[in-house]
């Protein structure tokens, strides 16, 4: 063990993941920033769906955030250029993770992947080859790597990859083709392919397809002989999946990452490319210094620790589900931060009443007037939401002059085509309900009396 | 996780092949339900400003009983082309400016009292607030203070009438324009709106399927939902219905929800029934356009069942009201999960990733 810890190997790769990562990121927010949805998802919204336990989290006021997207650009920036490299990757790092942590709205499964990527790459020496830092700086410069740098990585990725195809092994996916069967058939007027994508079969084929690919893809990108093919099959899926599905960026930081396979010689490769394109342009060759490789030293044995724990999180977490009731789908307890994408086809509606205990009198509130039209969209199917707004209403009704509003929550969801039906208790008072990690007890089993309604 | 896979096998074969021709439908609507509203409001919209001029010329009891007919017909057929803020309607923000409720009486009676010269480009210039069919409304009718009085009112006021008569050509400008502007003879839209067959967001399905459940939403929200307080702790807010000057409350409602039912059924050809029945949308065993068509009618014979005028029910039938906005309650739930879900359409008005 200590011998693997110790074990060097050329930086190459850890240099290129790093250049990709940083311009993958520098496009992001650059496209985050012209899309309007600075704006739109955190300066015009007046209430946020926070996460538990970061309930403090608050957006800035005014320009504020502008300024923080600013900062990205620049951290994303340096980070590909590996200049400043430390400070940058913690700006981008912290910043990133608050723009997350603001409302669990906008949650995606890249986003929490981007998070833990800078977080590794805090950790990593990644600029101590082909960067500025190191030009500047022959202390900085480094050809070998400890093993475990480029590992950590290679791990990460596969545990993504592995997840989300354990998380496709349902009976909707596997045996009803579900939702893909909604899904696909909406893009049948699509060159060439869209007549085959509104057969039922190609859902089907898909489906297994997508699940195969998700579980096996880590182990062929290993596998020298297997590589080409498997990073060819890489581009194919994700390339298809961005044509097919409102994904961003996403498909272009997994083909990036995943050259963390490839061996240095082929990195070695890319950076040789790339210094000939700069030196087209008339700057300087890197200095060439030959240092002893980077063994650990005790500083590191901090740094291990951290990744340890860090790892043993990454697998126990998506695990969390089997310890809640029902189906996962339908309660989404132990849903989020678990390579679960693009599972389920879900849509709801929520009707909250306002009872004053004091007169018996009631109103209703109709979401749509405090929440933007994505927000409760999220909210209509997801129970932490939910809850969440009805006590922003208990204490709307309590400024409002109500002594103590009661609020009860009529929803309707539907679940991968299956009928709508009643989603929460509507005679449970939410105000009386706590956010916890324990099971919502007043969410309805998925499998209940189809006639059951309100009363 | 093996065992997952094998545990339940689900309802048995479906077959959701997307076989539909959307292009069909969107000609079918395009012409024989929106292009129609457009062209049976701009009609009514001339007959308005006609009589408005009649008025005009010799006021009396009978003209104003003859204008005010004029202008529920005319509000009548502006119901039945709300639902259709798309388009050319939308980029110019039409929708407001024909028919923005309540109508800001104060502004009304300024713009008539700072007025100099009085004609549509003066009418054009004012906020959406004080011009279009409330605004008309207001100048033609008054449940409180009865025919009379507004009938002097205008007689007193020379440059009242003349703001009535504005208003009216201003409104029939602009529902010629937008009939112009879906016609195939003037700007084509209706060509436009039927060619965009895909069902991404900027889609002509995808908008349409969306405006539908705006107007649901709207109905039952806003010109139900608070007058009979429900967002006010149960106190009845009769002067927030539309248009209870003329206590036509319902019968806009009505029109409303007719133009749900066609764009829905398509009418005679091609709607969004005969789409979910061809993806085999189902709830509970029943098929899914069923359970939707049904629904709108039990909602039609619910507000038939109130025998009074809005404003007056709520406090005399208030049952029946909130008999009726409970069952639209339910055709939003059927229309903005079960419709838009088993259609793969997305609830939503913005473009955004997700994963």
């Amino acid at each position: 063990m200590r011998n693997y810890f110790s074990k060097p190997t050329n930086i190459a790769p850890l240099a290129v993941f790093r250049i990709f990562f940083g311009l993958i990121m520098l496009v992001s927010m650059i496209r985050f920033v012209a899309n309007g949805w600075v704006a739109q998802q955190y300066v015009e919204p007046s209430f946020h769906f926070t996460y538990y336990g970061f309930e403090w989290i608050r957006p800035l006021p005014g320009m504020g955030m502008y300024l923080v997207f600013g900062l990205l650009i620049i951290s994303a920036t340096l980070v590909m250029l590996g200049f400043f490299y430390r400070t940058a990757i913690i700006t981008f790092f912290l910043l990133f993770t608050y723009t997350e942590l603001i409302d669990k709205t906008y949650y995606l499964n890249h986003y929490y992947f981007i998070s833990i990527v800078a977080f590794l790459l805090i950790l990593l020496p990644a600029n101590s080859y082909f960067s500025i830092d190191a030009g500047k700086n022959p202390k900085k410069y480094a050809e070998n790597v400890p093993r475990w740098c480029i590992d950590i990585l290679k791990l990460q990725l596969g545990i993504v990859y592995f997840y989300a195809g354990l998380s496709k092994l349902n009976p909707d996916w596997m045996l009803e083709a579900m939702p893909l069967k909604i899904w696909l058939p909406v893009h049948e007027d699509m060159f060439l392919i869209g007549p085959i994508l509104k057969q039922t079969w190609t859902a089907y084929l898909f489906s297994w397809f997508g699940a195969i690919y998700d579980l096996s893809i880590p182990f062929f990108l290993l596998n020298k002989k297997t590589r080409p093919w498997a990073y060819l099959t890489v581009i194919a899926f994700h390339m298809l999946t961005w044509w097919l599905f409102p994904i961003g960026m996403f498909p272009f930081i997994m083909i990036g990452a995943t050259l963390i396979y490839f061996p240095a010689t082929f990195h070695q490769k890319i950076i040789n490319l790339m210094k000939s394109f700069f030196r087209s342009f008339g700057k300087k060759p890197e200095k060439k210094i030959t240092t002893h490789p980077k063994a650990t030293d005790n500083h590191n044995h901090l740094v291990i620790y951290a990744i340890a724990i860090h790892f043993f999180i990454q697998i126990l977490l998506p695990w969390r589900f089997v310890l809640y009731p029902d189906r996962l789908f339908w309660t989404e307890e132990g849903y989020r931060f678990s390579w679960r994408v693009m599972l389920m086809e879900k849509a709801g509606y929520v009707i909250f009443h306002i009872v004053d205990p004091d007169t018996g009198k009631s109103s209703d509130a109709f979401a749509s007037d405090y929440l933007t039209p994505n927000q409760e969209k999220m909210m209509s199917t997801q129970p932490d939401m939910i809850l969440q707004f009805a006590h922003f209403l208990e204490s709307e009704y309590k400024n409002k002059g109500v002594r103590d509003p009661q609020v009860f929550a009529e929803a309707y969801v539907t679940l991968n085509g299956k009928g709508s039906r009643l989603f929460l208790d509507p005679n449970r008072d939410l105000t009386k309900e706590e956010e916890s990690f324990y099971h919502k007890s007043w969410i309805l089993p998925f499998n209940q009396n189809p006639n059951l309604t309100k009363r | 996780m093996l065992i997952f896979i094998f545990h339940s096998c689900g309802d048995g074969e479906k077959q959701n092949v997307d076989d539909f021709d959307r292009r069909m439908m969107l000609q079918n609507i395009g012409n024989n339900v929106i292009l129609k509203a457009y062209q049976e409001f701009s009609l009514s919209t001339e007959e308005l400003e006609q009589s408005a001029q009649a008025f005009a010329g010799d006021i009396s009891t009978a003209n104003l009983d003859a204008l005010r007919e004029k202008w529920i017909a005319a509000k009548r057929n502006w119901k039945s082309a709300e639902m259709f803020d798309l388009g050319p309607v939308e980029e110019m923000a039409l929708e407001t400016s024909i028919d923005n409720w309540p109508t800001n009486t104060n502004a009304v009676e300024t713009a008539i009292e700072n007025a100099t010269v009085i004609d549509k480009d003066y009418i054009s210039s004012l906020g959406s607030s004080s011009k279009g069919l409330p605004a008309i409304e207001y100048l033609l009718f008054d449940k409180e203070i009865g025919e009379q009085a507004v009938l002097e009112a205008l007689q007193n006021d020379g440059k009242r009438l003349q703001f009535l008569v504005a208003l009216t050509q201003n409104v029939n400008e602009l529902a010629g324009n937008i009939y112009d502007a879906w016609n195939s003879t003037g700007g084509n839209y209706v060509n436009e709106f039927s060619s965009s067959t895909g069902k991404d967001v900027g889609s002509s399905t995808n908008m349409l399927a969306n405006q539908l459940i705006i107007l649901v939403e709207d109905i039952k929200n806003n010109k139900i939902g608070i007058p009979l307080g429900k967002k006010s702790m149960g106190t009845l807010l009769p002067k927030n219905a539309e248009s209870w000057r003329s206590e036509t409350s319902l019968d806009m409602i009505k029109e409303n929800l007719n133009s749900v039912q066609d764009v829905f059924t398509g009418k005679a050809g091609s709607g969004f029934d005969d789409y979910l029945d061809v993806v085999n949308a189902q709830y509970n065993g029943t098929p899914l356009s069923q359970v939707i068509n049904t629904q709108i009618s039990t909602i039609k014979s619910s507000l038939d069942d109130i025998d009074l005028s809005l404003v007056d029910a709520l406090e005399t039938e208030n049952d029946k009201v909130e008999t009726a906005y409970t069952e639209l309650q339910k055709l939003v739930v059927y229309l903005k999960t079960d419709m838009m879900s088993s259609l793969g359409l997305l609830v939503t008005y913005s473009d955004n990733d997700g994963d």
